[in-house]
């Protein structure tokens, strides 16, 4: 089943949307979010509310890539799960929970500039991209987007892993020195 | 900004780029969509994985990977479509988008070798590059090259300045031998090219390039220098390799007629603009052009290359590479090269005049000229191929600078003598390269080339050279081949004497560093050669 037919079955609110998803791209989302948590069971939980969150946004969103669109919810909730167990493990389960509490006190204002400025890094960051060269690109992203290790990456492109390393040391420089220029304050 | 946001933002990049990385890295770890069925291959290309909106969008790029020697008419191709211009600094114009093209693949780091290793690679190799070339244009020769990483994969590459539009050709030594992977053309006529500095790198945004300032003189120019940087896609392709040159600035001079007006007196015009393109100038009516900018922009554009020779330098006399200046003092000599062309019934041997030398741990690759120091015809007769010309290879270190001078003596049946030159000189601190070349002359005829025009509008610099062989010097014959006399100016008064050869002048004392017997201080010696 294409995309494009999948989406169509979002919006028509056919479950089997989600059945197709998964089908789909669900080891893609699997892969990015076990990258991140390294936890067969969290992975899973995760793409599980992957699925979910297509449910809510499908519609008002139309997808065109809707691999893509599955994968980049899925980090974000691999993070967002990830940042909690760490919060944990630095400060036990209270502290997260007393964490959570107080976002709610000022989550709406933070979250609006923060979004802001979140929007302005990510514009920012795809010009950058779109500016690199197709190879240091997809090892930039492999990397850092999807989370993935040197290793693997290095092994998928015939490369040596320390070739790897050093490619991302220097886009990561380029980006640095980009942003700056940008004027962001880093 | 935290590090959590950049981090965060990564994850919301442009879907495409997510999409684009997740096709290479689509292993079993990632796939289970039925749609998928191939076997999948341990290693990626990273052009296999082009996605099909990708190639479709750039037709033209398939083309080309096929046939690289047309890769500088794919990026003026690909500049047109886009609009970018990958590599002028982004602030250098105004209209460019932040569409620079980092190469940010593989770095060196294997490719320190030892000096004898570059002997044996570049002695054989050269030869090998060159009968490739003959192979594929049987006019296209070599005219300087240098081992180098241009894809700064940790290996070296042989990079090739032809005679032709050929343009840089690129070599790569695979364990089946050497093979072509990749070409640099140029966006102007290569064909124009009298002299081609070496290749010099720069930075920008942390990344670094190659560029190379190269000389062109032919009508209606007087006398232009370009600055080109060569570009890298990053891509590699089972033919080769994606090079491009792209010219960045250009500045010289312009001779041209205003038949538009009631004065068609010819005019010189200096000019200073973004990039290269001869073709414009077709007539009068666009000149000036309306992207011509100020000597003052230009020189801020310029000085933006933190490696580009210095332009109040490069603007007053005409200059090449200005090589980065190493404390420490070695020099060496690495090679003497030989060539040898065959034709319908004889075989041809031409000059070996071709060193790569070291000097502080820069290493300067010289140019192969092209004359005719032997031959051997079939039936009649055979003779000398000449004196072999390492025997007149001779490195001088001045106060100041080397020089550098390839002679050989003709066979008796052309009667010439032929000579190179070389001069490294150090300028505010700064190594550069010059070089000149005399082909295949009578001595006079070499002294009227040197003295004549060519010096002017090469590097702008002389040597000071005097060919022997029946020629009067300050009422002295010098007769005798093997007294060949090395003149050379006074490093410390170099500025001075290329300011001379600006203004027609040879203002400047002459020294013998030869054999010490030699002098000469008289202008009305190249007179007759001198523009009037």
């Amino acid at each position: 089943m294409t995309d494009k037919e999948i989406v169509a079955l979002f919006w028509e609110r056919d479950e089997k949307a989600i059945a197709e998803t998964k089908k789909k791209y669900g080891r893609y989302c699997s892969a990015v979010a076990g990258n991140i948590l390294n936890d067969e069971q969290d992975t899973e939980e995760c793409v599980n509310d992957t699925m979910f969150r297509l449910w809510e946004n499908i519609p008002p969103e139309r997808p065109e890539r809707l691999g893509a669109f599955a994968a980049k919810i899925s980090r974000r909730l691999a993070i967002d799960a990830y940042r909690k167990t760490h919060a944990e493990r630095r400060g036990g389960g209270c502290v997260s929970l007393v964490f959570d509490e107080l976002a709610e006190v000022t989550s709406d204002k933070v979250s609006v500039e923060k979004q802001a400025e979140l929007s302005e890094i990510m514009a920012a960051i795809n010009r950058f991209l779109e500016g690199l060269t197709k190879k240091s690109r997809i090892i930039f992203v492999a990397r850092y987007s999807l989370c993935e290790s040197a290793g693997v990456i290095a092994k998928r492109l015939g490369m040596t892993e320390s070739s790897v390393c050093t490619s991302l040391s220097r886009t990561r420089s380029a980006l640095r020195a980009y942003l700056k220029k940008e004027g962001f304050d880093l | 900004m935290k590090k959590d946001d950049i981090f965060d933002a990564l994850g919301e990049i442009d879907d495409k780029f997510f999409e684009e990385a997740m096709e290479v890295m689509d292993t079993e770890k990632y796939r289970n969509r039925a749609d998928i069925s191939e076997e999948n291959s341990e290693v990626v290309k990273v052009d296999e994985v082009t996605p099909a909106a990708g190639r479709s969008r750039f037709p033209i790029w398939a083309v080309l990977s096929a046939a690289a020697a047309c890769a500088a008419v794919a990026f003026g191709i690909w500049a047109n479509i886009t609009g970018k211009n990958p590599l002028l600094p982004t602030n250098a114009v105004e209209s460019e988008e932040s569409g620079e093209s980092l190469d940010t693949s593989e770095s060196s780091g294997d490719s320190e070798k030892s000096g004898a290793e570059y002997i044996g690679i570049l002695e054989s190799d050269i030869e090998e590059c060159n009968k490739i070339l003959a192979e594929s244009s049987p006019d296209t020769h070599i005219m300087s090259s240098r081992i180098m990483d241009i894809n700064f994969d940790g290996r070296d590459e042989i990079v090739a300045i032809t005679n032709s539009s050929y343009g840089l050709a690129v070599f790569s030594k695979t364990k089946d031998g050497i093979v072509i992977t990749g070409h640099i053309g140029e966006s102007a006529e290569t064909d124009g090219i009298k002299d081609l500095a070496l290749l010099n790198k720069f930075d920008k945004n942390g990344e670094q390039y190659w560029y190379y300032c190269y000389n062109y003189s032919g009508a209606p120019f007087s006398d232009t220098y370009i600055l080109a940087a060569i570009w890298f896609n990053g891509i590699k392709y089972p033919d080769g390799e994606n090079y491009y040159a792209q010219n960045l600035l250009s500045f010289g001079t312009i001779d041209y007629t205003n038949s538009a007006g009631a004065d068609t007196s010819p005019v010189t015009k200096k000019f200073y603009r973004k990039g290269w393109d001869n073709n414009i100038f077709d007539g009068s009516s666009n000149i000036p052009r309306e992207d011509d900018i100020s000597r003052e922009e230009f020189k801020a554009l310029w000085e933006q290359y933190d490696a580009a020779p210095d332009f109040e330098e490069v603007d007053k006399y005409g200059g090449e590479l200005i090589a980065e200046y190493h404390p420490d003092n070695t020099t060496n000599l690495y090679l003497i090269g030989k060539e040898k062309f065959g034709g319908d019934g004889y075989t041809s041997y031409y000059n070996a005049l071709k060193a790569i030398i070291e000097i502080d741990g820069e290493k300067f690759s010289t140019g192969i000229s092209s004359a005719v120091v032997g031959m051997r015809a079939p039936t009649s007769y055979a003779f000398s191929a000449g004196s072999p010309a390492q025997d007149y290879l001779k490195l001088y270190k001045l106060d100041g600078g080397y020089i550098l001078s390839f002679t050989y003596q003709g066979p008796e049946l052309f009667g010439y003598t032929d000579t190179s030159f070389y001069a490294i000189v150090e300028l505010d601190g700064k190594l550069t390269m010059y070089d000149y070349h005399l082909y295949g002359m009578t001595p006079n005829e070499v002294n009227a080339m040197h003295f004549g025009s060519a010096e002017y509008t090469e590097a702008g610099i002389s040597w000071g050279v005097m060919m022997s062989d029946n020629v009067n010097v300050n009422g002295n014959t010098i007769s005798d081949n093997e007294n060949f006399i090395f003149y050379t100016f006074d490093f410390d008064n170099i500025k001075k004497a290329m300011t001379d050869i600006q203004n027609y002048k040879f203002g400047y004392d002459f020294t013998a560093t030869d054999d010490g017997s030699a002098f000469v201080d008289d202008d009305s010696v190249f007179a007759d050669a001198l523009p009037e």
